[in-house]
């Protein structure tokens, strides 16, 4: 089924914010608005004809979506530089408002309810070129490792893209051809636009995407910031809001270890009463070991072969049981859900979950130590709360005494990224503010006033 | 969160100990924190000064309160969630080492 594109228009009052007459032009059925590999465009109002957003793969073009009166043509690259994955093109004779980034910048910045309806709309319209297999096209093979550098590439920094397996896939051979690329030259990534990139280093695929800056030339900065993880950018955002000159550097993308959390711990969990229950993992090695003693296969959906946070002497860093087989059944860049369906119905079609039950812990009374601490969460908990676990030794209990109580999502922290629960507590209660969220957090953090880092984040101008 | 006014019920473990490092330093082969050496010991020990994280809370216009036992935990907690805004609950747990 082909996903349908979100068709969100403005209202007259927020066009009315947005126009100004000398930006309003009249353009003729055929002119191009934009175009794909184009590194700069204005903002466009559709208020009067039609405009279709089409792309290109060699010479074929495919309409994406119509655009309509009210609607507005710009994609969320728009607003970090990206280079376009598509183009735009007048279908009927049309009145458009054309707005450049830097105005648009300062009305959204003047009116934060309709920056906030353009920021949403641009993100869903990305999930849903992304679903519509828009984007560069990576050409390699499933067992090359710099193919799979470039994918990680690309997934974590959503730049939606098609892989194309020189293994298993005809149309990679096509592609190849099309751009006289012998397969001893792949990985490939060939941009909308047609420029063609052989085995890129990914600081060349992040430049010619358009994704970050570079440094600017002749600039000395105040402070650089190596590592964009939570830390890393609370800094930098404390470094540009004291108004110093502010380089953040990364290797792969912005978020750190919050974007490879699943290879730990899952990044986010449903859990609780109607959900089946999982375990997770242990944190310490001989702990880990214990839960995966005896298991002779180990199968892979979306996650890494596990391994130990720390390397601790005399204990291995490799969790996989001597002499147990490992099977990827699928990995981070595939539907990890549909393959797990897929297979459900392959080996056990009748099959009914085991769904957890209501019956959360009850009351605590009397001394508060880890295990009673548990107990009050699990007999307290709301249903639909998010929780923040991030306890580190008081928290051993937390997930027992919790999976049974009403269905709550659980976000872990990752293991080393000690203080990431509060900056955690704070994103997903602004990404869901119909929500409780709970936080379990130590004493002890880099964030505690024993360091020289802010406590309270969201307590400074950001 | 205070400016935000953000829903987060924030349970604050205060064992008075950097525990977790107390942890690590005795897996990489230190022996336990108590036989480490002073300065060590020092470091991993959050007790001297014992900080109220309550009346900061407090300062930042944060509802906050220090409890010391489950009943109160849970009384706490349940008030928490029924308030909008920002709670932060300060629990006196011992450290596990």
């Amino acid at each position: 089924m082909v996903p349908m594109p979100p068709k969100l228009r403005l209202t007259k009052e927020q066009i009315g914010l947005l126009r100004r007459e000398d930006e309003v032009r009249r353009v003729a059925a055929g002119e191009v608005l934009f175009r794909e590999g184009d590194r700069g465009y204005d903002f466009i109002v559709i208020l009067a004809g039609r405009v279709a957003i089409v792309d290109h793969q060699a010479e074929t073009e495919r309409e994406l979506a119509p655009g309509e009166p009210g609607q507005f043509v710009a994609e969320l690259g728009l607003l970090t530089g990206e280079r376009l994955f598509t183009t735009a093109v007048v279908t009927e004779p049309a009145e458009v408002l054309a707005v450049p980034v830097a105005r648009l910048h300062a009305v959204i910045g003047q009116d934060q309810g309709l920056g906030q309806w353009i920021i949403r709309t641009m993100f869903a319209r990305r999930q849903w070129l992304m679903q519509m297999q828009t984007g560069m096209r990576i050409v390699g093979s499933r067992s090359s490792p710099q193919t799979r550098r470039l994918l990680e590439f690309a997934v974590r920094n959503r730049l939606p893209h098609v892989w194309l397996d020189t293994d298993t896939d005809l149309a990679a051979g096509v592609v190849l051809a099309h751009h006289n690329t012998p397969v001893s030259q792949t990985p490939v990534v060939v941009m909308r636009g047609g420029e063609v990139l052989r085995q890129p280093s990914n600081a060349e695929l992040a430049r010619a995407a358009g994704i970050g800056t570079g440094p600017a030339a002749g600039m000395t900065y105040d402070v650089a910031i190596i590592g964009a993880g939570p830390a890393g950018l609370a800094a930098a955002v404390y470094g540009a809001s004291e108004g110093l000159s502010t380089a953040l550097v990364d290797a792969v993308a912005v978020g750190g270890q919050i974007g490879t959390t699943s290879r730990l711990v899952p990044a986010r969990q449903v859990r609780g009463a109607g959900v089946p229950s999982l375990e997770r993992l242990a944190y310490l090695v001989e702990a880990a070991q214990r839960q995966l003693q005896g298991i002779r296969h180990m199968v892979l959906a979306g996650a890494r072969s596990p391994v130990s946070f720390f390397a601790y002497p005399g204990q291995p860093s490799d969790l996989v049981p001597g002499g147990a087989s490992v099977c990827t059944l699928a990995d981070g860049t595939e539907d990890v859900t549909a393959t797990l369906e897929a297979l459900a119905d392959r080996v056990a079609p009748v099959t009914a979950p085991q769904l957890a039950d209501l019956a959360p812990p009850a009351a605590p009374t009397g001394a508060l130590d880890v295990n009673t601490l548990a107990a009050a969460v699990g007999a307290t908990l709301p249903e639909n709360v998010i929780v923040v676990d991030a306890a580190q030794t008081s928290s051993p209990g937390l997930p027992a005494a919790t999976a049974n109580a009403a269905r709550h999502d659980w976000i872990t922290e990752t293991g080393g990224a000690i203080g990431q629960g509060l900056p955690t507590a704070l994103g997903a209660a602004i990404a869901a503010p119909d929500r409780q969220v709970c936080v379990c957090r130590p004493t002890a953090a880099p964030c505690t006033p024993t360091r020289r880092c802010g406590r309270w984040p969201a307590n400074r101008p950001t | 969160m205070a400016r935000e006014q953000a829903n987060v019920t924030t349970i604050l473990v205060n064992n008075d100990a950097y525990a977790i490092l107390r942890l690590e330093l005795q897996r990489v082969g230190a022996g336990p924190a108590g036989e480490a050496g002073p300065a060590a010991r020092r470091m991993l020990d959050l007790s001297d000064p014992s900080i109220n994280h309550t009346t900061i809370a407090q300062g930042f216009g944060v509802d906050a309160i220090h409890v010391s036992t489950a009943d109160e935990l849970v009384a706490s907690l349940r008030r928490a969630y029924a308030e909008p805004g920002p709670h932060l609950i300060e629990a006196a747990v011992p450290a596990l080492l």
